[in-house]
């Protein structure tokens, strides 16, 4: 038994390069991608709702699989992973790839694929990583070179357009349905969907004072993290747009806009923040 | 227990245990001890049971019912740390506490106050880590293999308790390894060479050595990290120029001897049982030795098969997966020995030979799913999934603490004076049998299946043998309340047991009256 | 108790404190190892000693370029060139560029990492910004280099090899100095740190 593993294990730890070269960072609890020649970088969150979680509204098919952005690769053309972490070990699985690599803060560990088969491939993340480590799961979409070449395309077309939007000028119920939506993604799993938090642990922004009336200090928070704290910064997460219309979602919903400033953030405030203080 | 008095002719006060409760406190003698030892365990195991029961409850079916995910993680980190270090490992030491003195026919341990020390210090350390439910930012909830940088930088203020609960229970166990091997080598009765030590004398000695060696090795690496939360320092923070790898390999080099050492003195009972209830002398005395020997020095080489997906180099993978194959061999030996052993023989089967039947063949289960384990590349499919949940399950529930009630219903009748209730027992038997295999053998298919371990919710294909599995969980959960009530109902009557107890039991146990008198070899016996 | 079981005694305790120290020991004993080895695509943090490693006619490999910022630091950190082809047994100078975009002062400290990781033992460097923590006031920025070259005893069967740093915040950590901090004398080391940084991207 032992003679056959070797040569596998060999074959499996080849060190030629890949016709693409993916770095894989594992994060609490989310994981992002970026494609080092096509400078790509997303990441990729759960999108089960946590209804379905708390038993409120029924699980659809793919719960606790499904995320908001695939990694598309092409059939056929060798993809070499290069997988670390953001802050504790984490380790990335891709059971229909055979490749699991633990994902390990300040190193880099390789892994390769050639995948035949054009499909989605589900996997999951590995190692202890705290409280959502069972909430962060991986997706690759495996697609025909062409439509690999035009998602390519379409993400640098995408961050093109995303330039546009920063410079637009939005409306308060534009920035709050657009707030809506990556509260949900992000936010929720701590504040709550009701924004009240759990007493102890995540505070509530509902009738926050900071959320009511320190604009200034509610974009510091979200740009920087709190430290010494569960919250992160989300600087490198959010677009400009999302972060703006998130913190304005938080200003507006659960009655803040009516007790609080009314101030609103919008996505120049933020390429403001951005801007070297000195 | 009994205050059957033998003439003795030293300046001892003693004629019998003291009176009252403060006897348990400062008693030194060996049987009080290993009473307390395993009395002790089983509230551990109870306690760790619940947390387990807790775990398999919020597992019965998808989605978040019971607790929040932070608990979860909780309760999964204090069931590995509590069944590890406060029931399995007890247990083995108050069996040792127990026996080893009878069987090499000396009259306590060598050390007996030291003795009850070793004892003492375990609840107050266990009382350290159970309060750290109640502090801020919860108990410790990295899981009990505590990999930094989540047990360092991102852990909870308790796990500052944590560190200090696992120094007291090394010490504890440090301090009882020194006992054993002081007894087995100086106090064994003339005539008893090593050579014809019982194999469980055997077992205890082999693992008490493995803990000299391994249990500093653990407190080093706790203590790297209490240095690294509170005194700046960097062993695994790569910031400052250390490592989260270095954790694991200092871990795995305590972590893995410590499961040796969880199951060698379970070959030493299974040996012992086994023998007497096949009415026939054990096959291959000389080999069982050799073997266990071999498995425990292998044990040292082990360690990163543990480890096969942090990124080790090549050579390196190839060496561990060999080395582990390799410690199948005198494993495999020790089990062809047992059946060997019942080939032929005259057997009946009482509860203690049913436990130890089961422990031969779902150990052996078990060590199937290390075989798969051991090879690298299959690995990478099955590190850190419910496969892997699975294989230690098997080696440490109807391996370790099958032996363990094996143990139990043996000796109690050399214990207490009482035989216990033999259709009970095998009650007992019967519905822990089927509850350990519901409870893991479909742990083996949710793990291929593609399940990790260590969530709290999973997706909706591996639903059917989750619920399967909690259903099994909590029929032998409910069983171990019927064990609490056939030990206690036997502590309190029964048949009278002989000095022999079993037909073809060998070993000067079972020499002496049943229960046991208080104090017994005084004068050493002749061995031949 | 009789003289054996005293003996016995004594030499068991010394065991548990040798296997107490043994574990500590492990420390630097893994370092060590890590460097002899390669392991982990563990990079020595120190300048080379190593003369005679430059030749003429080595071979082409590729050398990718990866950047991370632990913990989401706030500092912009990237290489000059994602991607470029070199010789072994040749020097060649890289560069990031590192800039602070908060209105503190911050320490950063970089750590090195390569893939494959039996690249690494033969990964050797002169200089190099992870060699020393780095310091930059706010809105500073700088361009750090890094003097390497790879040993023509790169084994064949690499070609392409990718060289990881994340970068670390450190301005709260009491002074922490690198376990394998070289005093030995590297390129620049008698400037100070601000004058490493005056940039001049070189082949």
């Amino acid at each position: 038994m032992a003679i056959p593993a070797s040569n596998t294990l060999t074959k499996i730890y080849d060190d030629t390069e890949g016709d693409i070269n993916i770095q894989v960072i594992g994060y609490q609890w989310k994981w992002q991608y970026k494609y080092l020649e096509d400078d790509i970088d997303f990441f990729q969150n759960l999108t089960t709702d946590w209804d379905e979680i708390y038993n409120k509204t029924p699980k659809g098919e793919f719960y606790l699989e499904e995320v908001d952005e695939a990694v598309v690769i092409p059939v056929g053309k060798k993809i070499r992973f290069l997988i670390t972490a953001n802050d504790v070990i984490h380790s990335w699985w891709m059971p229909d790839f055979a490749i699991k690599q633990d994902a390990i803060p300040g190193f880099i560990n390789t892994a390769w694929t050639i995948v035949d088969e054009p499909g989605i491939y589900r996997g999951k993340c590995t190692e202890l990583c705290g409280k959502n480590h069972g909430f962060m799961p991986v997706v690759v979409k495996v697609v025909p070179q062409d439509e690999y070449d035009a998602w390519v395309q379409e993400k640098k077309d995408a961050a093109f357009r995303m330039a546009e939007l920063t410079e637009k000028d939005w409306s308060v119920s534009e920035l709050t349905e657009r707030g809506e939506g990556v509260y949900l993604k992000n936010c929720v799993a701590c504040h709550q969907v009701n924004g009240q938090g759990i007493t102890g642990i995540f505070p509530n922004l509902a009738g926050s004072d900071i959320v009511l009336n320190d604009k200034a200090r509610n974009i510091e928070i979200l740009m920087e993290g709190v430290q010494g704290a569960a919250m992160q910064s989300f600087a490198n997460q959010l677009s400009e747009v999302d972060m703006a219309s998130v913190i304005t979602y938080t200003r507006q919903a659960w009655g803040n806009a009516e007790n609080g400033d009314g101030e609103i953030v919008v996505p120049k405030d933020i390429v403001e923040y951005k801007k070297p203080k000195v | 227990m009994s205050a059957v008095i033998e003439s003795h002719n030293h300046d001892d006060h003693h004629h019998g245990p003291a009176k009252g409760l403060t006897r348990w406190l400062y008693t030194t003698n060996h049987k009080d001890i290993g009473s307390l030892y395993l009395w002790f365990s089983f509230a551990m195991f109870l306690i760790g049971g619940v947390m387990a029961l807790v775990i398999r409850a919020e597992l019965f079916q998808p989605g978040m019912q019971i607790v929040e995910p932070e608990f979860y993680n909780q309760m999964l980190t204090l069931h590995g740390l509590i069944m590890v270090f406060g029931a399995v490992m007890p247990a083995f030491v108050g069996l040792a506490n127990w026996l080893v003195p009878m069987m090499v026919g000396a009259p306590d341990m060598a050390l007996p106050r030291m003795n009850n020390l070793s004892f003492w210090i375990l609840p107050f350390a266990f009382f350290i880590l159970l309060s750290s439910l109640f502090m801020e930012g919860g108990a410790p909830n990295f899981g009990w293999t505590f990999y930094a940088p989540l047990s360092t930088t991102y852990a909870p203020p308790s796990v500052t308790f944590f560190i200090f609960a696992v120094h007291i229970m090394g010490a504890s166990s440090i301090m009882g390894s020194i006992n054993v091997i002081v007894t087995i080598m100086n106090m064994r009765a003339p005539g008893m060479t090593l050579m014809k030590m019982p194999l469980f004398v055997w077992s205890w000695l082999i693992t008490a050595y493995l803990l000299i060696a391994v249990m500093p090795v653990l407190a080093g690496a706790v203590t790297m990290m209490l240095m690294d939360i509170h005194f700046g320092t960097s062993f695994f923070n790569a910031a400052g120029g250390g490592d989260p790898v270095l954790f694991q390999h200092i871990f795995w080099f305590f972590g893995h001897p410590e499961v040796y050492i969880m199951i060698l003195p379970a070959f030493g009972i299974a040996s012992h049982i086994i023998e007497t209830f096949s009415r026939k002398q054990l096959f291959g005395y000389a080999s069982m030795v050799w073997a266990m020997a071999s498995i425990a020095i292998l044990s040292f080489v082990v360690w990163a098969h543990h480890m096969f997906t942090v990124g080790l180099p090549l050579a390196a993978e190839l060496f561990f997966m060999w080395a582990t194959m390799l410690i199948a061999v005198p494993t495999g030996v020790k089990v062809f020995n047992w059946v060997t052993t019942m080939f032929k023989g005259s057997i009946t089967y009482e509860t203690p030979m049913l436990f130890a039947i089961a422990f031969v063949v779902l150990f052996t289960i078990g060590g199937f799913s290390g075989l798969m384990l051991a090879i690298t590349p299959a690995d990478f499919q099955y590190h850190d999934t419910y496969f892997v949940v699975a294989h230690f399950h098997y080696v440490l529930v109807p391996g370790s603490i099958f032996s363990i009630m094996a143990a139990v219903y043996y000796w109690i009748p050399k214990w207490t004076g009482n035989m216990y209730d033999e259709r009970l027992g095998k009650l007992h038997f019967w519905l822990s049998f089927i509850g350990v295999n519901v409870t893991f053998f479909p742990q083996h298919f949710i793990g291929l299946a593609g399940m990790p371990r260590r969530i709290p919710d999973y997706a909706l294909q591996f639903a059917d043998w989750n619920m399967i599995s909690t259903v099994g969980a909590f029929l032998f959960g409910a069983s171990q309340i019927l064990f609490l009530f056939i030990v206690l109902k036997t502590v309190m009557g029964g048949k009278k047991a002989t000095s022999e107890v079993w037909e073809g039991s060998r070993g000067l146990e079972w020499t002496v009256e049943s229960p046991a008198p208080y104090h017994t070899f005084t004068t050493p016996p002749k061995v031949n | 108790m009789n003289e054996g079981s005293k003996k016995t005694i004594k030499t068991l305790s010394f065991a548990v404190l040798g296997m107490f120290t043994f574990s500590f020991a492990l420390v630097p004993l893994y370092n060590v190892f890590c460097e002899v080895t390669g392991l982990n695509g563990k990079i020595e943090l120190r300048a080379t000693n190593d003369k005679n490693i430059e030749i003429d006619n080595g071979r082409d490999i590729s050398l990718q370029f990866v950047s991370h910022n632990n913990e989401e630091m706030p500092w912009t950190f990237k290489p000059s060139e994602d991607n470029i082809k070199i010789q072994t047994g040749k020097y060649h100078t890289a560069t990031f560029y590192v800039k602070n975009t908060t209105n503190k002062t911050m320490v950063a400290q970089a750590i090195p990492s390569v893939a494959p990781s039996n690249a690494a033992a033969h990964l050797k460097k002169l200089e190099c910004f992870c060699f020393e923590q780095q310091e930059l006031a706010p809105g500073e920025e700088a361009l750090l280099p890094v003097r390497l070259i790879f040993d023509d005893k790169l084994p064949s069967s690499i070609n392409s090899v990718v060289l990881s740093y994340t970068i670390f915040d450190v301005t709260d950590y009491d002074n922490v100095e690198l376990t394998q901090h070289s005093t030995n004398d590297h390129h620049g080391h008698d400037d100070n740190h601000h004058a490493q940084h005056e940039m001049e991207p070189s082949i």
